[in-house]
C-alpha cells in the first residue's frame, strides 16, 4: 500500500511539490531567526512613541516559534526526500560473489 | 558563466541519455544536491521563494502607492493641493515598520532563492526555472 502511495506521489509530483513548499518555508523560517528580533525592535521603537506598554522579555524571545519550526520542517522535509526518492544501493554482482 | 551552463546542460544530457531517466528513485550514493535536482524539488522551493517575496514585495509597495494615488485623486477631485502632515503620527509609524517588515521579507526571500539555485544549479533562479521548464518539457514530449 505504501509503495503505491509512494510512487503515485513521485509519479504526479504532488511529493515534489509538497517538498518544495517544505523546504521552501524551511528556508523562510531559518531566515526569520535573524530578521524576526530586528522586526520586533523596531516595533518597540513604535511603541515607545505611541505611548503604549513597551513589550518586554528578551528581544531574541521572538525567534523561538521560528527556532523550533525550521528544524522540524527540514527534517519532516529529509525524511520524506529519503522515503520518495531514495532508494537503497543495490549490491553489485562482485559483492554477492564475494560472500558466496 | 559558459561553464556553469555548459555543466548543466551537459547533466541533462547525461540524465536523458540514462536508461533509467523516467525512474524517480535515486541510488543512495547520490549527493542530497543531485537528488534535489534531480526531482524538481529544488526547482518547486526556488519557485515558492520567488512568489513569496514577490508577494511581500507587493505588500512593501502597495501601501506608499496608496497613499500617493489618494492624494493625486483627492489633488484632482479638489483641484487643490490636499493637507498632508509634514510629520509622522502614530499610524504612519505602524504602517512604516510594517512596510520595513515586508521590505526584509522579500529581499530575505530572493536572497534564499539566489543561494539555493547557485548551490544546486549554479545559476541564477530564473535561469535555472527557465531550464527546468524545458528540461519538464522535453520529457513530457520523449
Amino acid at each position: 500500500m505504501f509503495s503505491r502511495l509512494k510512487h503515485s506521489l513521485v509519479e504526479s509530483y504532488v511529493g515534489a511539490l509538497a517538498l518544495g513548499w517544505i523546504f521552501a518555508y524551511a528556508i523562510l523560517d531559518f531566515v526569520s531567526i535573524f530578521t524576526a528580533p530586528i522586526t520586533a525592535w523596531s516595533m518597540r521603537g513604535v511603541a515607545r512613541t505611541m505611548l503604549i506598554p513597551e513589550p518586554t522579555g528578551f528581544l531574541l524571545r521572538d525567534s523561538l516559534p521560528y527556532l523550533v519550526a525550521s528544524p522540524s520542517l527540514f527534517l519532516l522535509g529529509y525524511i520524506m526526500l529519503r522515503w520518495l526518492y531514495f532508494k537503497p544501493r543495490e549490491e553489485s554482482n562482485e559483492q554477492v560473489a564475494n560472500k558466496e | 558563466m559558459e561553464f556553469r551552463l555548459s555543466r548543466i546542460e551537459i547533466s541533462f544530457a547525461v540524465q536523458e541519455s540514462c536508461d533509467n531517466f523516467n525512474e524517480p528513485e535515486i541510488s543512495l550514493k547520490s549527493s542530497l544536491r543531485t537528488v534535489l535536482a534531480e526531482s524538481h524539488v529544488s526547482d518547486v522551493a526556488i519557485a515558492a521563494l520567488l512568489l513569496h517575496s514577490l508577494n511581500s514585495a507587493f505588500l512593501a509597495l502597495w501601501l506608499p502607492i496608496s497613499r500617493a494615488a489618494t492624494f493625486i485623486c483627492t489633488a484632482i477631485a479638489i483641484l487643490d493641493v490636499p493637507y498632508y502632515s509634514r510629520t509622522l503620527n502614530a499610524v504612519d509609524r505602524m504602517q512604516l515598520t510594517e512596510l520595513w517588515g515586508n521590505f526584509i521579507s522579500a529581499l530575505s526571500a530572493v536572497a534564499s532563492a539566489w543561494v539555493l539555485s547557485r548551490w544546486i544549479h549554479g545559476v541564477g533562479p530564473i535561469r535555472s526555472l527557465t531550464l527546468s521548464c524545458k528540461r519538464l518539457t522535453r520529457s513530457n514530449h520523449v
